[in-house]
């Protein structure tokens, strides 16, 4: 279980990265942090892994204090993806990883099964099982630099996961990383998720993979928690704009007096934009199709994508306001 | 123990396995190093047959005296390599990556950071050198001495690794320390190539107290030859290679401790 309450970090160049952030995570929970870029997302991660020494607050991780772990448990599996992302674009070189660039992946496993103290016959075996389900097998002799990056984030997760992490932090794994790659990695994630051993901690700007793997997220701007709940209700708190597209025979029909925020007429299509917490779609489709000869109509729901986009743009954090009655019950 | 030894011989494994996957390369690589820092003794060898001798040293003598430097190096830069390019560590992020590990952080950076090229150029120069050297200057290997000679290879390398370990810490303060290594290490290991009495008080003193090559090869060496330029020190300094190298290391790990904290406190 991880513990924080008014969790503060200051920068010695004064910045104040996180700001009075308190969270409570269980064990073997799945919980998504979110926030623009420079929220604190990372800040706070490193925090929890005892990279950074807290400046303010309380933190416990697990029963210690993370800044004075003494490197024995938690066990903890940390895969950085936007530095190892930079590294491919920018050629570093080297970026935050769990392997070691030129040694070829099959000996990173070997090398880590030493570094966790596991018997060498369940190394292999693990090895071998993680290689098949992420789709690497074939992969083993190749030095993990000259991997892709897609393979490569998988190799780093499989890594991770060769010695049972307690928690297992992912900070932005799908930046860059193909849709059959991300596939795989939200697979393994999500049976991880759902086993319950495994705390997992994701960033991520990939709001459906999120959607996928984690039931709570939490939101950080500038530092602060402003949203810590599920992600249904988040979506429900924030709808953005619903969408109605319709095609008729004759004319469109009119839509009347319903509040629509946006209006389009093109030929026989029309397209209209509303928020679904004033109207419902019921009513609004239903009415529209039975003043008119309506050969197909779609109707599309705000992405948590949109959703996430509209909070940040509008730094709107008042949660409150359209969930009232289900926070009551 | 026994496991970080066998953590050290993974690590070792996969190191040289990866260096020496294109063997002609890695070849290429260590004769280059070895051409490099045998220049240097080419160009010293041919200035001592004009002059003879440097300070009473003899050619052969001179040549045992940087036997020292090279063999030390050879071992140090197998422990040591991850030290000397720290700074690149805590840039790339490499250091989180370590401090996660469920082992000492300074272990992890000493057992995987092998450069076994510079390691093979350097050693097997080292090892030319007092091959060539040892017999010439009349040294009577016996136990004991042999002994002693061992544990001033220690006590040098773990000199060097001291003022590395040193290096590193600063490395938490203030990014950047490839210019201080450039003066403190790499130039003063320039003056070590000579017997130390023939500098002036002032790099004297730097050599026996900052950063103290004069423990790495000239008292050791003195040790075994006993020339009369020893005269002016006292005699007890040829003694003291080992204690200073256990000293130095402990001195700075202290130091590398308590900078640890402060890296963790402030975040770079």
């Amino acid at each position: 279980m991880i513990v924080m309450k008014e969790l503060e970090k200051t920068f010695q160049n004064g910045v104040t990265a996180v700001d009075g952030v308190s969270l409570h995570i269980a064990k073997g929970e799945a919980v998504g942090l979110i926030g623009a870029n420079g929220a604190g997302k990372t800040t706070l991660v490193k925090l929890i892994c005892g990279l950074y020494r807290e400046s303010g607050g309380f933190i416990r991780a697990f029963g210690e204090k993370p800044s004075e772990r003494k490197h024995t448990r938690p066990y903890i599996g940390m895969v950085t993806g936007s530095q190892i992302t930079d590294s491919y674009i920018h050629d570093f070189g080297r970026g935050v990883s769990f392997l070691y660039d030129d040694m070829t992946l099959s000996l990173n496993m070997q090398l880590i099964g030493n570094i966790y103290s596991l018997p060498k016959k369940l190394c292999k075996e693990r090895t071998e099982e993680l290689a098949a389900r992420l789709e690497l097998s074939g992969f083993m002799h190749y030095r993990v630099g000259q991997l892709s990056l897609g393979q490569r984030m998988k190799a780093e997760i499989a890594a991770c996961l060769l010695f049972s992490p307690e928690l297992l932090i992912l900070d932005e794994p799908f930046i860059g990383v193909d849709v059959t790659a991300k596939q795989t990695i939200c697979d393994i994630l999500r049976k991880l998720a759902a086993a319950g051993n495994t705390t997992v901690i994701l960033t991520t700007h990939d709001m459906a993979e999120l959607e996928r793997i984690c039931p709570r997220v939490v939101l950080l701007d500038k530092g602060r928690l402003v949203y810590n709940g599920s992600l249904d209700r988040l979506k429900r708190s924030h709808l953005g704009l619903s969408s109605l597209h319709l095609r008729s025979a004759g004319m469109p029909p009119d839509p009347g007096d319903y509040p629509i925020e946006r209006y389009i007429l093109e030929n026989h299509e029309l397209r209209l934009y509303y928020d679904a917490s004033h109207i419902g779609s019921k009513e609004i489709a239903g009415s529209l199709i039975k003043g008119a000869d309506v050969s197909d109509i779609l109707i599309e729901k705000p992405t948590i994508e949109q959703i996430v986009k509209k909070i940040y743009k509008e730094g709107n954090y008042e949660f409150g306001k359209h969930d009232r009655g289900i926070g009551a019950l | 123990m026994r496991d970080i030894l066998s953590l050290f011989f993974a690590y070792a494994k996969s190191g040289l396995k990866s260096r020496f996957q294109y063997k002609v390369d890695a070849i290429v690589v260590i004769f280059a190093v070895f051409l490099r820092e045998a220049g240097g003794i080419i160009a010293m060898y041919l200035a001592l047959q004009k002059f003879g001798t440097v300070n009473g040293w003899s050619i052969d003598e001179l040549l045992f005296l940087f036997s020292l430097i090279f063999i030390t190096y050879g071992i140090f830069i197998v422990f040591f390599m991850a030290l000397r390019d720290f700074p690149d560590w805590i840039k790339h992020g490499d250091f989180d990556r370590v401090m996660v590990r469920p082992r000492g952080v300074l272990t992890q950076l000493v057992l995987c950071g092998a450069d076994w090229l510079a390691a093979f150029g350097h050693g097997t120069l080292g090892l030319l050198l007092l091959l060539v050297s040892a017999n010439r200057v009349g040294i009577e290997w016996d136990v004991k001495t042999v002994l002693y000679y061992v544990m001033c290879v220690a006590g040098g390398v773990l000199i060097q690794g001291a003022v590395f370990l040193t290096f590193s810490a600063i490395t938490f303060y203030v990014l950047e320390t490839g210019s201080l290594k450039e003066i403190f290490y790499w130039n003063m290991r320039k003056f070590a190539i000579y017997p130390l009495s023939i500098y002036n008080k002032f790099i004297q003193a730097i050599l026996l107290i900052v950063v103290p090559f004069a423990f790495v090869n000239y008292f050791p060496a003195q040790f075994f030859l006993r020339k009369p330029d020893m005269a002016q020190y006292p005699g007890w300094l040829m003694y003291i290679t080992p204690a200073v190298g256990v000293a130095m290391y402990l001195l700075a790990y202290a130091f590398w401790r308590f900078s640890l904290r402060f890296y963790k406190s402030t975040g770079n």
